[in-house]
């Protein structure tokens, strides 16, 4: 099978949706705690949050690796648990770590993806290494982190599936390894039409890369929106300011140097009052986390609220 | 299909390889002693048996003085025998077993397992071109102590066909080859539930101990139920017991009771004129013919046990999670 890109996506208005979907472990631990997800067809969306946000639990579902406690997940309209196949046809995958067989050569590694799955574009993912100087005759073992996220990612392309997921899988590069593999990865998925979502913890990456950001905290879903949207409406200023007309406060957090940083969020389209200026995504995820860990039902004390008591018998703070 | 084998023997190179090298050296020693004791070309009289000497009609003593130096030699060689026969079992169940173990437990630690299984469609077809191969691989590697070790007991029981007896009867021939795919099912089996390989060798290896141990117990339950009472037993045959029937009743009598039935003669011995008249000795036996039948029953139970395993793996690899 020849050809230079990825399959077009059959007409559905998600590739990858979640619908109540909870996932709960021994020990009560909620890693996911009834999420609702839409990933549009088409999109390159980022899945970001703290470590234990859900984001490698929410894509296992979506590979049929992870079944939800309750809820249901599709890809492009399939349940993986009822029609495991059928959604692995649709889909490729780059795991969270490194997933390459110890002692097979990278060429091998082709071949094997030529035998498990049919209609692998074989031409497609060595074309990809080639354009990487990824020699094919190289064990995988004396590949680089960077070289091995790069073959993950030249296989899962190869499959030409309509769907990419692909879990932190910039996780151990370095800078220039991330930027090639998120060029390499826009490059395939534009000339395609393909939809990929990919979790991460780089945000300044992902924002020239992708164009939704899904926020995973908590097991919740925190924000889902389009990058651009996301940022325009977002306004951070230095310490925290008395409430304003037309801007909701999010939530406050530390700057880079601990200094106090309040996010907020324009209702309409308002120039920014002194102080104000455009969040970075970096800053809108923040201060979305931030305001994910504080329940809604506490009043915001920095405005509303005396300090609390000191406790009976202990030293005042 | 092809490249799934290749590519599988690839990754379990060092395990193939060294199993070839150590059950190849196990053939190769089995077959030196077969030639060791074929050199003292042993006369098939002056053999012992369980009740004696192997065809001796009468004492002859230049006959025994003949024999003497000769047995000393054959005996020697076949306690080495013995001990080959027990490497017998020992390497083909290890080497099934380390074969076995890495074949999902690896991909499980390692993380190539999400690998393959998003690329494949159906992980069972994944697990199927690798473990029957694989099998099939184990098996015929085993078949060259399989075959070894029937030539040793050619030698180390002359005059006797191995298929006709059951001496050494589940330390020779398929049986081996058997129990070392048991073996591997085993490792594969504990390998895809534990998904860790050196928690899977020390489970697997009690495993296939417990098994090992299991079948031979339950192959003596059946030839007890097979067996019958017969007035002798030649050699080969699997013999479980002695007793005396009852010439008029024929009930048998347990040895120990013999004598408190029988009638004392004048010096106070039980009567031997009226034992002779009353009571037959006899043997609860199996016929060594019936050995190939037993032995095929044996290979059954344990392909049995590993087919059973192979395809629990192949339903755990269905169900569980990569990791």
């Amino acid at each position: 099978m020849t050809g230079g890109g990825l399959s077009a996506a059959p007409t559905t208005d998600a590739a990858l949706s979640a619908r109540a979907v909870a996932k709960h472990y021994r020990g009560g631990i909620r890693a996911l705690d009834g999420i609702d997800l839409d990933i549009p067809v088409g999109s390159i969306t980022a899945l970001v949050g703290p470590n234990g946000a859900g984001k490698s639990t929410l894509m296992k579902a979506w590979v049929g690796f992870e079944p939800p406690s309750r809820g249901s997940v599709t890809v492009l309209g399939i349940d993986p648990f009822k029609d495991r196949s059928g959604a692995l046809d649709r889909l490729g995958y780059v795991s969270q770590r490194p997933a390459l067989y110890r002692g097979l050569t990278v060429h091998d590694h082709v071949a094997l993806a030529v035998s498990l799955r049919p209609g692998f574009d074989a031409e497609l993912s060595e074309r990809r290494l080639a354009q990487l100087d990824i020699p094919l005759g190289q064990d995988s073992r004396t590949l680089s982190g960077g070289q091995q996220a790069q073959v993950m990612l030249a296989l899962a392309l190869g499959t030409r599936a309509p769907v990419l997921v692909l879990d932190e899988p910039l996780a151990s590069l370095d800078p220039l390894a991330r930027r090639e593999f998120l060029h390499v990865l826009v490059d395939a998925v534009r000339s395609a039409g393909a939809t990929a979502v990919l979790s991460s913890h780089v945000i300044t990456d992902i924002e020239q890369a992708c164009d939704r950001i899904v926020v995973l905290g908590g097991g919740r879903k925190i924000l889902d929106e389009s990058i651009a949207q996301a940022v325009g409406a977002h306004r951070v200023v230095e310490g925290d300011p008395a409430p304003v007309a037309g801007f909701r406060r999010v939530a406050g957090f530390p700057g880079p140097l601990g200094e106090p940083i309040t996010l907020w969020r324009a209702d309409g389209d308002r120039p920014d009052p002194p102080g104000f200026r455009p969040a970075t995504l970096e800053e809108l995820v923040l201060g979305r986390l931030a305001s994910s860990r504080r329940p809604r039902t506490e009043p915001d004390r920095s405005t509303d609220e005396p300090p609390p008591p000191p406790p009976a018998g202990g030293r005042p703070s | 299909m092809r490249t799934t084998i290749r590519l599988t023997l690839k990754t379990l190179r060092f395990e193939i390889v060294s199993m070839t090298i150590a059950v190849v050296l196990l053939g190769l020693a089995t077959l030196y002693v077969a030639w060791q004791l074929d050199s003292v070309h042993m006369p098939v009289d002056c053999l012992y048996s369980d009740f004696g000497i192997v065809s001796a009609p009468i004492f002859n003593q230049a006959h025994e003085d003949a024999c003497q130096p000769l047995r000393q030699a054959f005996y020697e060689l076949s306690n080495s025998g013995g001990q080959v026969f027990a490497l017998g079992v020992l390497i083909p169940a290890v080497s099934g077993l380390l074969i076995g173990v890495p074949l999902v437990s690896r991909e499980l630690e390692s993380g190539s397992a999400s690998l393959a299984w998003t690329l494949s469609r159906s992980r069972r077809r994944w697990y199927y071109r690798r473990v029957v191969p694989l099998g099939l691989i184990v098996l015929a590697i085993l078949a060259v102590p399989s075959i070894a070790t029937v030539v040793l007991e050619t030698s180390k029981e002359p005059g006797i066909s191995p298929w006709v007896s059951f001496i050494d009867g589940s330390l020779r021939g398929p049986v081996i080859a058997l129990r070392g795919l048991m073996a591997m099912g085993i490792g594969v089996l504990v390998g895809a539930v534990i998904g860790r390989q050196l928690p899977t060798v020390i489970v697997g290896g009690l495993a296939v101990i417990l098994v090992t141990a299991f079948v031979p117990g339950l192959m003596e339950r059946y030839i007890r139920d097979q067996a019958a009472w017969m007035p002798g037993s030649g050699r080969g045959d699997y013999v479980i017991g002695q007793g005396f029937r009852n010439l008029a009743t024929g009930e048998i009598v347990d040895p120990g009771e013999i004598y408190n039935l029988a009638p004392l003669d004048a010096d106070g011995n039980p009567d031997q004129a009226w034992f002779d008249a009353h009571y037959q000795q006899q043997v609860l036996a199996m016929p060594g013919a019936r050995y190939p039948e037993i032995v095929a029953l044996e290979c059954v139970i344990l392909g049995t046990a590993a087919a059973g395993a192979i395809v629990l793996g192949g339903l755990v690899v269905d169900r569980r999670r990569p990791t």
